[in-house]
């Protein structure tokens, strides 16, 4: 998975072509238009899927009880299973699809399950990841003996964050599924000076401040001049990254007033772990998450989107640590 | 090592617009209301007075740039005009100018007027507006009670005061901003509420409801300035005079630096002491009569009590229950309803604010007159957010106080 020693070792892959139309979309159509998934779990998947893993099987020469883990994207309840079965793979190696959690991701969702299966694997395990579409794709891998690198949160770790939205007119209106109304307060005009965000780049979107060499002080964004209190010393501040330190709230609010897709919207000061402090929007909140002292982490996410011109900013929030 | 203004200038006259949702009057309309009471109360003609300051906070909602509008509005005989912004403490920038003019001898008489037409952009609160390019892309496009708002919990923090306790201190500088406003005539908000209609009132930012918010309104005020030898030449009597003025300024330390906690006004600290040095003030809870201060939000009012010095740390909200500010109590606070109830139109508030102490001081407050006659009186006039911002003291009295 990478150029030196990598957690996982490609071993081989193996596609399969087929001109087998079950779904189509037209360029700026919304939605799917999808066949009857009968047809497509037993003349799609359950044909050209099993080929396409044993195809994979014969090039690598290994059988299919050879398999530790078997990554097959299918929203379909026991497709993945039954394709186990055809191609000798154990039961116990087929992954969960994540359909109760995560729903279906798309093109994404192979590469999801894929890291999924890799917080977990143990150095020597056969990981088979397979996707299903106008014909079928295999690869294999192997853990190697690397040590596990875990990441920030990883797929586990934003399971474990998740927060499900039971209402379905929200849901609608979030995704941008609803026309709705959202008054003046919208209406402010967002447009992102290019050369600014360029400029700023490293402040803007890798949440990197300044820390000073002569007095250690911290502080964001990173400005020519020291912030008071740190002798005004002049240019003497080099990169200090903050998107990876802990914070704690210092003032907070949750804003009925000000637009936000997803009112109230939450804010406050925060500072950082060793020195540093902002003024931050907080996300993944509800109202009790939100108190003075309470320790939080740094999100990258849509800060606001500039209707008009149809841009997206993007910046880092706060969200409760846990 | 600077003299300081007191006594240096003086106020000729001053004039209000009644303020309020004047969608019957333009800027050009407000401001002349207000002019037109100051120059009657100062009894000189347009073309006695030398330069001009006019200030509005968010002039592309109303009047447009530049030191034009009060120019044209008033007809002034082409003298030097100038504009000034300082967030919502532009008010006291423009009285601020205009007494340096005359102090400096470079203006005999001086006017200050400030003017705010905010009923015209369709909705309730402020504008929302950029903060420039950098703080939009790396800030937070939050609303003044959401801004204002985070005072509550870090107070509640730093001085272990319960939510509900403080929520009930917030709900009585209202109901007593409310019973002051009720009894001027000029006041955008004249209706008495009790304390059940604060606490039960829709939330706008937690957990700032909208009786703990100020009024967004339309209005104009107006200062008219000399030398106190002037004063006497035309006829004055009992001259009310400047004694101290200051502005002072966040440097981002609030924000940016280490230290501060988010429950009190650092500049408002800084400015308040050397407004007391410059007006020779050494007890401000025992010598200041009369307070007219930034209320934009109930629990801005109640930490500025600490911040002026007034109340000792952690001291305001039993100051505030135990009535110390009302218009009966000790140091009266906003005796004339005050942003809460007089209304906020930003450019006019801080001269509105230093006419109802000028009003006072020569006794002629009418029905909402302070009982025993006031000797210092103190506006406090605060622009921006309570992690970055501009404050601004004006501190007039009695010549010779």
């Amino acid at each position: 998975m990478s150029a030196d020693d990598g957690i996982a070792r490609h071993l081989a892959d193996h596609s399969v072509s087929a001109d087998f139309v079950d779904r189509f979309r037209e360029t700026g159509r919304e939605f799917d238009y999808v066949w009857e998934t009968r047809w497509i779990r037993e003349e799609g998947f359950g044909r050209i899927v099993p080929g396409a893993v044993s195809g994979l099987l014969a090039k690598s020469g290994l059988a299919g009880a050879d398999i530790d883990h078997f990554v097959l994207p299918c929203a379909m309840r026991g497709v993945p299973e039954a394709v186990a079965r055809a191609c000798g793979i154990r039961p116990g190696a087929v992954r969960d699809g994540l359909a109760g959690t995560v729903g279906e991701a798309g093109a994404a969702h192979p590469i999801l399950m894929l890291a999924h299966v890799l917080e977990d694997a143990a150095p020597g395990e056969r990981i088979l990841v397979a996707a299903f579409g106008s014909g079928c794709e295999a690869v294999l891998f192997e853990r190697t003996d690397a040590p596990a690198r875990r990441p920030r949160l990883g797929v586990s770790g934003w399971l474990a964050r998740r927060r499900p939205e039971p209402n379905y007119v929200r849901f609608l209106t979030l995704t941008g599924l609803l026309d709705v109304e959202r008054g003046m307060r919208a209406e402010l005009d967002l447009k992102q000076p290019l050369t600014a965000l360029w400029r700023e780049r490293r402040t803007v979107l890798g949440l990197v401040g300044g820390r000073c060499t002569v007095t250690g002080t911290v502080q964001y964004p990173r400005t020519r001049m020291s912030v008071g209190g740190n002798d005004r010393s002049v240019d003497t501040q080099e990169d200090h990254r903050l998107a990876d330190v802990p914070a704690r709230i210092l003032t907070f609010t949750a804003d009925s007033l000000s637009y936000t897709p997803d009112p109230p919207l939450h804010y406050g000061m925060i500072d950082f772990d060793g020195g540093g402090r902002m003024n931050a929007e907080f996300c993944d909140v509800e109202p009790e998450d939100v108190e003075v002292g309470r320790p939080m982490r740094m999100m990258f996410r849509i800060k606001s989107f500039d209707e008009v011109r149809g841009f997206r900013r993007y910046f880092w929030k706060a969200a409760p640590a846990h | 090592m600077a003299s300081g203004i007191k006594d240096k200038v003086a106020i000729l006259g001053m004039g209000c617009a009644r303020f309020g949702e004047r969608w019957d009057a333009d800027a050009d309309g407000l401001m002349v209301e207000a002019y037109l009471e100051a120059l009657a109360d100062a009894g000189i003609d347009t073309s006695d007075i030398d330069a001009a300051w006019l200030s509005v906070a968010m002039d592309s909602v109303n009047t447009g740039a530049s030191g034009l509008p009060a120019s044209i509005a008033l007809r002034l005989p082409n003298i030097p005009v100038t504009k000034v912004e300082n967030f919502c403490a532009s008010g006291t920038e423009a009285f601020r100018g205009a007494v340096y003019a005359v102090a400096s001898g470079a203006a005999d008489i001086a006017l200050a007027v400030g003017v705010e037409k905010l009923k015209d952009t369709g909705y309730g609160g402020l504008p929302a507006r950029t903060r420039g390019v950098t703080a939009d892309m790396v800030g937070v496009q939050g609303s003044a009670p959401g801004n204002f708002a985070q005072l509550a919990g870090a107070y509640r923090a730093r001085h272990g005061v319960s939510r509900d306790d403080l929520k009930r201190a917030m709900a009585h500088v209202s109901v007593k901003s409310h019973a002051n406003g009720a009894k001027n005539p000029k006041a955008h908000l004249r209706k008495p509420i009790d304390i059940d209609a604060v606490l039960n009132a829709p939330m706008i930012a937690e957990p700032l409801g909208l009786f703990d918010c100020c009024g967004v309104s339309d209005g104009a005020a107006c200062a008219i300035v000399t030398t106190p030898e002037r004063a006497r030449a035309l006829g004055k009597r009992d001259l009310v005079t400047v004694k101290a003025l200051q502005l002072s300024v966040s440097n981002g330390w609030e924000l940016q630096g280490a230290g501060w906690d988010g429950s009190y006004f650092h500049t408002t600290r800084i400015a308040a002491g050397r407004a007391y040095r410059e007006a020779g003030i050494e007890d401000p809870r025992r010598q200041i009569s009369l307070l007219e201060v930034h209320d934009c939000f109930s629990v801005t009012e109640l930490v500025t009590m600490e911040d002026l010095h007034i109340s000792p740390e952690g001291g305001a909200v039993t100051d505030v229950l135990d009535g110390v500010f009302d218009a009966d109590g000790a140091i009266p606070c906003q005796i004339d309803g005050g942003l809460k109830c007089f209304g906020h139109p930003i450019g006019a508030s801080g001269l509105r604010m230093i006419y109802e102490n000028y009003l006072q001081l020569l006794g002629r407050a009418d029905a909402r007159q302070r009982r025993s006659p006031p000797v210092f009186a103190l506006s406090h006039n605060l622009g921006g957010m309570p992690n970055q911002n501009v404050a601004a003291i004006a501190i007039v009295g009695l010549e010779g106080a």
